[in-house]
């Protein structure tokens, strides 16, 4: 079984973000990048799965050099194989401009029977990349899976439950499928210092447009389908008030105030 | 000459020369026959398994290793924590040890014509013997009485533990019955001041001079080879070959003189870090030589179980029992008389943790070195654990779950807590200290560790520090935000990796501001800084708040006015205590602080009960036995105390959570020394 991981790095999900509001796009230096955390139970599904049904690991992620952490990360985990999608000309991508590189890649490995990703990244929150994926390779999207229950590769089958409002789907497809997890769906590891001492030495290959035989015209910005054009932070809240007193007391001033406020009816 | 002395001495050297000269050829012969039986054996059952280990170098120092042999050996150091065991222990060990005296010289009197009138060498060997066998007696009685009577839970009984008193006991009657009934002989003419000499056989030949005499002289030789000389060399025979608990003797002793001489508290680092491809101790024979002789050495004495947290405490780990199952597994390699078969390249390695020591067990520890402590013969548990750790931590990423976010918390935030960086000094906003950064020229780095930086409880303690440092005007900053974690949790939970990671970041800083002189509050980060960071080229002058504050009262700086009366106890932290002997600076605080009644718990000093938190278990479930905290928690509310006081965040915190447990939050208070003393300034 061929099995593809796709993984994205991301600023540290616990750090405080900062933007580049004129730009509107994050302000990365200084800050910590990480996996993706999503991303993280993706590769351990695919661990998983290689466990249990054999096969070989295929991890990759598009953007620039400190991207490679991620795929190193990945690597120290014992994938097989890994390829950081890379061109000037990437720049600028949106989700669908992302998924068409990505899919590019995945066409190039070959013979794949089985994508995993994450279900949306920390940074971008769009949820949006595994649908898209499968759209463009044509492949059964099977989004916000909570259990993966069995993969027949040579039946072509797989059989998933999706978490959805109130219950579980339990869903059977055809492979080849790209599916999206979600956090629970396993317990990820965290690589040994062997995975990372080999991963340090491994020099990550890279895949440029003309590798992924894209054209250069259709690729980043050009064929992004949305633009960011502004980036707003929230006012801060300001600080809360507590009230004391007698309970009573309390709970006069408190419906007072949502009165006030237009909460609640007098 | 006395007529009674020289009849008596006429059959005395007759019987020496006819009787005992033959005897003790024979024996000497014997001897020497052992001597070469225990060079084999020692070298087939003892030295042969150590040669499994690795390398490791314990022959620095040889005059302090020989002063610690000759106290902890004969002058039992270590052994009179316990008074009944250490009294026992020594009066067989000098008792023995005066026995040979007196007989090895009796052997070769002989020879040299000592027994020749004053005969007074003789008899001062003589009664030396006797008196060296009374005392064997003596404990000897008294062990059996503790092993199979009183039956104390921590000793574990053998079929050897039967045998060899019950082999030592005849061994010694005989010698005695032996002795009285050559003086028997003498039909009645025994010099007046035999008791002098020879006090327990004089007595019992008085009984025996009913016997016949003569007539049973040719009978006697070969009735004392019978029963005493042959049953004596082949007890010592057994002492070599049967890998009997006696083997110490010669076992404890060597682990006694090759025990590490380095810092208590210091955590040897993994050697040539950068380039090795395994970690820590997978299998037996990654231990070291000595960890294997430390093996050989434990005798199952049992102190470590009873001072041991995790076993009073119900949770599966036993220091003793991980010595003897290790001990046990070592003996399967080889270490039997026979030669075995080299085991093949081929077969595979047994995995220590989850096969020998089970995963439980091993994360049960909290690092609190009372093991170490209280063993006689200095074998430490914890260094095998914290090996055992390594490996599974560092060669499998394999240990409870909750420390996943904790090492990853350590690894990206410099803190176990996971909190951001930049608000590691938000506490010290308000007090105006300033930074390194802000103005490097201090004397002092004052280094508060995670605890003081992400706990609000411990933040007060900071606080308090910082308000008396800067009432006695001395000179010191902080790092701030680039203050990183020390790293001891993550090297006693087995992650050298995020170890030596902080620790370089830290050593990094340190020289970026030249820093020389390092105060901390947390003797977690004390022990490290001050002993581990060494090996990793980081040498600071490192002192903790609580001598430092001990010096600053001494100097008068400090002075105290306010005070309530408070019955306070203090709850020894393991790091500051066990690892690095300061145990008085805290206790002197507390005296000078006006109003306050010291009261010690029963565990205190080196023999203290550990809060629960060291060694990574901070940061783990308990969910196994009793809880540690809520059991020292109750150890202190025994005393009815107001307050209890510490020295350590660590404490602090499982202390107070122990009081909790036990609803007495709101009547009895955990302060940090430097806290109690702060307020007491008024």
């Amino acid at each position: 079984m061929k099995i593809v991981v796709c993984i994205k790095q991301v600023p540290d999900t616990e750090a405080e973000v900062k933007w580049d509001i004129p730009k509107g796009t994050l302000k990365r230096d200084g800050m910590n990048p990480i996996t993706n955390p999503f991303d993280e139970f993706a590769l351990e599904e695919a661990l998983l799965t290689r466990e249990k049904y054999d096969g070989e690991i295929v991890a990759i992620t598009m953007g620039p050099e400190k991207a490679s952490d991620v795929l190193r990360n990945a690597l120290a985990l014992t994938v097989n194989s890994v390829y950081r999608c890379t061109d000037e000309a990437f720049a600028g991508s949106d989700t669908y401009a992302t998924a068409s590189v990505l899919a590019a890649a995945i066409k190039k490995i070959g013979d794949v029977d089985i994508v995993f990703c994450g279900k949306q990244s920390t940074d971008g929150n769009t949820g949006v990349v595994a649908a898209e994926l499968a759209t463009l390779l044509g492949w059964s999207p099977l989004t916000y899976v909570s259990k993966v229950r069995q993969i027949d590769a040579a039946s072509k089958k797989i059989v998933v439950e999706r978490a959805v409002e109130g219950g579980t789907e339990v869903v059977e497809a055809k492979l080849p499928a790209v599916v999206s997890v979600i956090k629970g769906i396993n317990e990820p590891r965290l690589p040994n210092l062997i995975g990372i001492k080999k991963a340090a030495k491994v020099e990550i290959p890279q895949w440029n447009a003309a590798d992924l035989n894209l054209d250069k015209s259709k690729v980043g910005s050009a064929a992004a389908s949305t633009k960011v054009v502004e980036i707003a932070v929230p006012p801060p809240r300001g600080a809360g008030e507590i009230l004391k007193g007698e309970i009573d007391e309390i709970v006069n001033i408190a419906t007072d105030r949502l009165i006030d406020l237009k909460v609640i009816k007098s | 000459m006395n007529p009674i002395y020289q009849n008596f001495w006429e059959r005395q050297n007759a019987y020496l020369l006819n009787v005992i000269y033959p005897v003790s050829m024979g024996s000497l012969l014997l001897l020497i026959g052992l001597a070469v039986l225990f060079v084999y054996t020692f070298r087939q059952q003892h030295r042969r398994l150590w040669r499994l280990g690795k390398e490791e170098d314990c022959s620095d120092r040889i005059p302090e290793r020989l002063k610690t042999f000759f106290s902890v050996a004969f002058g039992h150091a270590r052994f009179w924590r316990e008074g009944y065991p250490g009294m026992m222990h020594f009066l067989i060990f000098w008792g023995t040890l005066l026995l040979f005296l007196g007989k090895g010289i009796r052997i070769f009197s002989p020879l040299t014509g000592l027994t020749a009138p004053p005969h007074s060498l003789y008899l001062f060997a003589s009664s030396i013997a006797e008196i060296g066998g009374g005392l064997m007696l003596i404990g000897g009685v008294m062990a059996v009485i503790r092993r199979f009577i009183l039956k104390p839970p921590r000793l574990d009984s053998k079929p050897d533990d039967r045998l060899k008193y019950l082999w030592a006991f005849v061994l010694l009657l005989t010698g005695y019955l032996v002795k009285s009934y050559r003086f028997a002989l003498g039909g009645g003419s025994l010099p007046p001041d035999a008791f002098l000499w020879a006090p327990i056989s004089s007595t019992l030949s008085r009984m025996m001079l009913i016997l016949p005499s003569e007539p049973l002289n040719e009978l006697l030789v070969w009735h004392r080879i019978l029963i005493h000389a042959i049953p004596a060399i082949a007890f010592f025979g057994y002492i070599v070959m049967s890998r009997s608990s006696l083997e110490h003797i010669y076992l404890s002793a060597l682990n006694v003189f090759y025990r590490s001489l380095k810092p208590k508290g210091a955590i040897r680092p993994i050697p040539n870090f950068e380039e090795a491809e395994t970690y820590g101790v997978t299998e037996i024979k990654e231990f070291t030589w000595k960890q294997l002789l430390d093996l050989e050495a434990c005798t199952r004495c049992g102190r470590c179980q009873d001072n041991c947290p995790a076993h009073l405490s119900e949770k599966p780990l036993n220091p003793k029992k991980v010595i003897q199952d290790l001990k046990a597994h070592l003996l399967t390699q080889g270490g039997t008389l026979l030669p075995v078969e080299e085991p093949t390249e081929k077969s595979e390695p047994t995995p220590l943790v989850g096969e020998v020591i089970s995963e439980d067990t091993l994360w049960s520890c909290t690092a609190c070195l009372n093991c170490y402590e209280q063993c006689p013969v200095f074998i430490s548990g914890f260094d095998k654990i914290i090996d055992m750790r390594r490996s599974v931590v560092l060669m499998e990423s394999r240990f409870p779950n909750e420390l996943k976010e904790v090492f990853r918390a350590m690894e990206r935030k410099s803190n176990p807590w996971g909190v951001e960086k930049n608000q590691r000094a938000d506490w010290a906003q308000t007090l105006g200290v300033k930074t390194l950064a802000e103005n490097p020229d201090v004397e002092w780095l004052y280094f508060p560790g995670c605890f003081k930086g992400f706990d609000d409880r411990n933040k007060k303690v900071a606080m308090a520090v910082v308000k008396i440092l800067q009432r006695t005007g001395t000179s010191f900053g902080i790092l701030g935000p680039e203050e990183g974690c020390c790293g001891d949790p993550a090297r006693r939970m087995g992650h050298e990796y995020i170890y030596s990671m902080l620790v370089e970041k830290n050593i990094e800083t340190f020289e970026k501001y030249k820093i020389k002189k390092i105060l901390t509050t947390c003797p977690h980060c004390y022990n490290t800084l001050k002993n581990e960071y060494s090996q990793f080229g980081g040498n600071y002058e490192v002192i903790h708040q609580t001598e430092f504050l001990k010096s600053l009262l001494e100097q008068k700086k400090i002075t105290l006015k306010n005070g309530t009366p408070l019955t306070v106890t203090y709850h020894d932290s393991c790091y500051l205590g066990r690892y690095n002997q300061i145990y008085q600076p805290q206790r002197d605080i507390l005296k000078a602080i006006p109003g306050v009644t010291l009261k010690e718990m029963e565990r205190s000093f080196e023999k203290s009960f550990c809060c629960g938190g060291g060694g990574g278990r901070m940061w783990m479930e308990e969910h196994q036995g009793k809880r540690i905290n809520e059991m020292r928690a109750d150890q202190a509310l025994a005393l009815d105390p107001n307050v209890i006081a510490t020295a350590c965040p660590y404490c602090l915190t499982m202390l107070e959570d122990g009081l909790k447990a036990r609803g007495k939050e709101e009547s009895v208070k955990v302060y940090d020394l430097a806290e109690l003393l702060e307020k007491s300034m008024g």
